[in-house]
């Protein structure tokens, strides 16, 4: 048996023995409740607190199980891959790899089992995580009396949207803060790596200005936002000073990086602010389409699937408005050319890595497939037109065949005519 | 007795709190039960099986494969049918499990039935054109056909992309093909229903495909197609954990991910091109289009066509579907409805039991 199921056997056996005259439901409930945090009560509080506490002791919950089903999870995942050679650099590459084609889908999609598992995982921390956000409100909804007049307006004031754009952000793909974060410090690790080797290189004569390069780097990071483009122009008169090497060259790919990845981020901002904007108004429609459904049914229960249901089918038409709009679709466009374009300044500076190692350089793998294709057109239409000739060759020599037994046939039958005529009696 | 309200209320808050734990401690267990027998029920899943109708390679050429199926009596329509898939995604959605094989149906009704792979891409192939897809590969796949039936003509059926490749080759080729059918084809692109045709707009193409190394990543485009129903895959992985046990349902579900997980990268210049010419420039029904040495006339289609649409497909809409018939030269145009969507043409019930005999029948009725 596999570890990740032993871990839920594990789990309901200690259950059972904790609290061995209760029923599993019971023992899981009160496990549940050990695990909460003791925040003390405040009875005078008022709805909005009440709510907001609530909210918080399950997001502290919802935080827990995850972690206990995540253990499941990562008995799945792969190993982590062997450190190479090119570490630093792979890692700067990896990090950027986890953002590329984020702003444009949440789960990408996955072809094993594993995988499959992992999406239903992730999914299903949505569901939880929306479960959180909507059952106080919920419960608050099926006290079974129609709902206030301002009901809308107080439910929303209370209602986490913080919490609610995380979600969406999960569903829909996003980047986020950290993310950008870390790519951009391995960037800059990268980079004073680089300065280091160029400063040996030049015989410590560049040593002061090196020694500030990474501050100013750092500065000039710290406000890239708004700098948009502006690092490799601030950069740019130093880069003179510095002698033409592959440090060089990597240099200046690493802070073409920097700018695009800039840019990129921005558009991923604001791609991921189009979103959330257009599921909070999703999460308005969806409110106001219960709170009418509940003042014509006052005594219907809506369960978290009525409001999940409503909610999914609520927003999938606007997301769909939302993509289809030219706004979005430029901002797509451009972030997905930016990405591209990045990807492209890695695979360059891969290339100037691996140049010292007796491996072709993809470049020079290009330049033999363009070569190979021509050639194979070629070849290919040669052979076409082989066949074409085999086939009218083939053709002419039926025809001459055709041609031969048909006057082969028709000889005799000339002969037997003329034999006929031969025979025929001569005219008087 | 002023104290009353305050306690009441208290106790009310007190009552909630605790029904909302328990109600909240019933959710966590009832979904990490879903999500533990979900587990066990994948872990002890081999394998997906897909595409299982037996068949044999006859032909091949680079990456480019030609698969004849294996029949167990002779085919009863003596014009063999070439099916043209799409370079999106893999032709196994014809023949996702024996009970909605659209090739199954097809072998059943007595049809002789060639189905093109057109393999995995990778950068060698970057420079492979829209030219060498359809005069290069399709052709060679027509041209043993013909050759080992001694036919001069075969019947064509294009699937999507593919049949777009397919109506294009018709055009060229008049002289080889006896009946066309397309399914689920973009023909007309001025239609910006789709949202691929709306992004089609703003795409820098060709910078796309240069820094992504002269391909187009499968993974990017299933990005794309996923944003067309944007709350398709939460839908159906929060529902999956209900359908664990009930084994036939979940090995269709494991199937069609399998499927939709196979996505090829797209050889760029093809990919360029078809994006330029045709999502950009709508070249095909202008008369515009040239391919390789030729310059694509629909008029050329003078054989009888059969042009299946799906009334939900959201790929590719209707509209970008049903004008064929206004541009070929054909006196013999069926457009025929499909109550579905993109994925059901292949899938569905009605794909077993109506599309799939309405196609046959056609191609019979022109058996001569």
């Amino acid at each position: 048996m596999n570890k990740p199921y032993n871990f839920f056997e594990f789990w309901t056996k200690s259950l059972r023995e904790q609290t061995p005259a209760s029923s599993p439901m019971q023992a899981y409930q009160e496990f549940i409740s050990k695990m909460m945090p003791q925040t003390p009560r405040q009875p005078e509080v008022g709805i909005p607190e009440f709510l907001q506490q609530v909210f918080q002791q399950q997001m502290d919950m919802g935080k827990m199980w995850m972690q206990g089903v995540q253990s499941m999870f990562e008995q799945l995942a792969p190993r982590r891959r062997e450190a190479s050679l090119f570490e630093q650099w792979s890692k700067m590459y990896g990090l950027w790899n986890n953002q590329y084609g984020k702003p444009f889908a949440g789960q990408a999609p996955r072809n094993d089992i594993a995988e499959i598992f992992s999406n239903i995982m992730s999914f299903s921390q949505s569901y939880m995580e929306m479960y959180q956000l909507w059952q106080p409100i919920l419960e608050q909804l099926n006290i079974g009396k129609k709902p206030k007049k301002d009901a809308f307006q107080e439910l929303l004031s209370n209602f986490s949207f913080d919490k609610y754009n995380e979600i969406v952000s999960n569903i829909f793909g996003s980047t986020t803060p950290k993310q950008s974060e870390n790519f951009l410090g391995q960037i800059a690790d990268f980079t004073k790596n680089l300065l280091d080797t160029i400063n040996q290189q030049t015989g410590g004569s560049l040593g002061k200005m090196m020694q500030q390069f990474p501050d100013m780097l750092q500065q000039m990071q710290g406000t890239q936002y708004e700098a948009l483009g502006k690092v490799q122009k601030g950069i740019a008169p130093f880069l003179k000073m510095i002698p033409n090497s592959k440090e060089k060259q990597l240099l200046q790919l690493s802070l073409q990086v920097q700018d695009d990845y800039t840019f990129y981020y921005i558009k991923s901002n604001e791609m991921q602010n189009l979103v959330q904007k257009t599921a909070q108004k999703a999460l308005e429609a969806t409110l106001k389409n219960i709170l009418e459904h509940i003042k014509q049914n006052p005594e219907q229960i809506i369960t978290f699937e009525d409001f999940f249901n409503t909610w999914m089918d609520t927003t999938e038409p606007m997301m769909i408005e939302l993509y289809r709009s030219p706004a979005f679709g430029k901002l797509q466009a451009e972030a997905l050319a930016v990405s591209t374009a990045i990807k492209n300044h890695f695979e360059k500076q891969l290339e100037l890595l691996l140049e010292p190692l007796p491996i072709a350089p993809r470049s020079e793998i290009d330049e033999l497939n363009a070569i190979i294709h021509e050639l194979r057109s070629k070849v290919r239409n040669l052979e076409r037109e082989l066949n074409s000739k085999i086939q009218d060759l083939a053709e002419l020599e039926k025809t001459t065949k055709d041609t031969q037994s048909s006057n082969t046939n028709t000889s005799p039958n000339a002969n037997t005519e003329s034999k006929k005529r031969i025979g025929r009696p001569k005219k008087a | 007795m002023l104290l009353v309200p305050f306690i009441n209320k208290f106790l009310n808050l007190k009552n909630m709190l605790q029904e909302q734990m328990l109600s909240l401690s019933e959710k966590y267990q009832e979904r990490t039960e879903k999500l533990a027998q979900s587990y066990q029920t994948l872990y002890g899943i081999e394998e997906i099986d897909i595409a299982t109708t037996p068949k044999d390679l006859v032909w091949k050429d680079g990456k480019i494969s030609l698969f004849r199926y294996k029949r167990d009596t002779p085919a009863t329509i003596k014009t063999p049918l070439l099916i043209c898939y799409a370079l999106v995604n893999k032709q196994d959605m014809m023949d996702l499990q024996p009970d909605r094989s659209v090739i199954r149906k097809f072998l059943d009704l007595g049809l002789d039935v060639y189905i093109i792979d057109w393999g995995y891409v990778t950068r060698a192939d970057r420079y492979t054109s829209m030219d060498d897809y359809i005069n290069g590969y399709l052709g060679g796949c027509v041209d043993y056909i013909r050759k080992t039936h001694q036919m001069q003509k075969i019947n064509l059926l294009g699937v999507c992309q593919g049949g777009t490749f397919s109506t294009i080759y018709a055009a060229i080729n008049p002289d080889k093909i006896k009946n066309l059918v397309v399914m689920v084809a973009p023909i007309d692109f001025s239609n910006k229903e789709g949202l691929l045709f709306q992004w089609s707009t703003y795409l820098d193409v060709d910078k796309m495909i240069d820094n992504n190394g002269g391909i187009m990543p499968g993974e990017l485009l299933n990005v794309g197609f996923d944003m067309l129903k944007p709350m398709s895959k939460l839908r159906k992985y929060t529902s999956v954990v209900d359908m664990m046990d009930d084994e036939a349902k979940l090995m269709n579900f494991l199937r069609m991910e399998k499927w939709v997980a196979n996505s090829p990268d797209q050889a760029g210049e093809c990919f360029k091109q078809f994006i330029k010419d045709l999502y950009q420039e709508n070249k095909l029904i202008k008369g515009e289009l040239v391919v390789g040495k030729h310059k694509v006339n629909l008029k050329n289609l003078t054989m009888p066509i059969l042009n299946i649409y799906a009334e939900s497909d959201h790929l590719v809409p209707p509209p970008c579907s049903i004008p064929l018939e206004k541009y070929v030269g054909s006196q013999d145009v069926k457009t025929y409805k499909f109550s579905g969507g993109h994925i059901g043409v292949f899938v569905g019930a009605r794909s077993q039991n109506e599309l799939s005999p309405t196609i046959v029948n056609w191609l019979k009725e022109r058996d001569k």
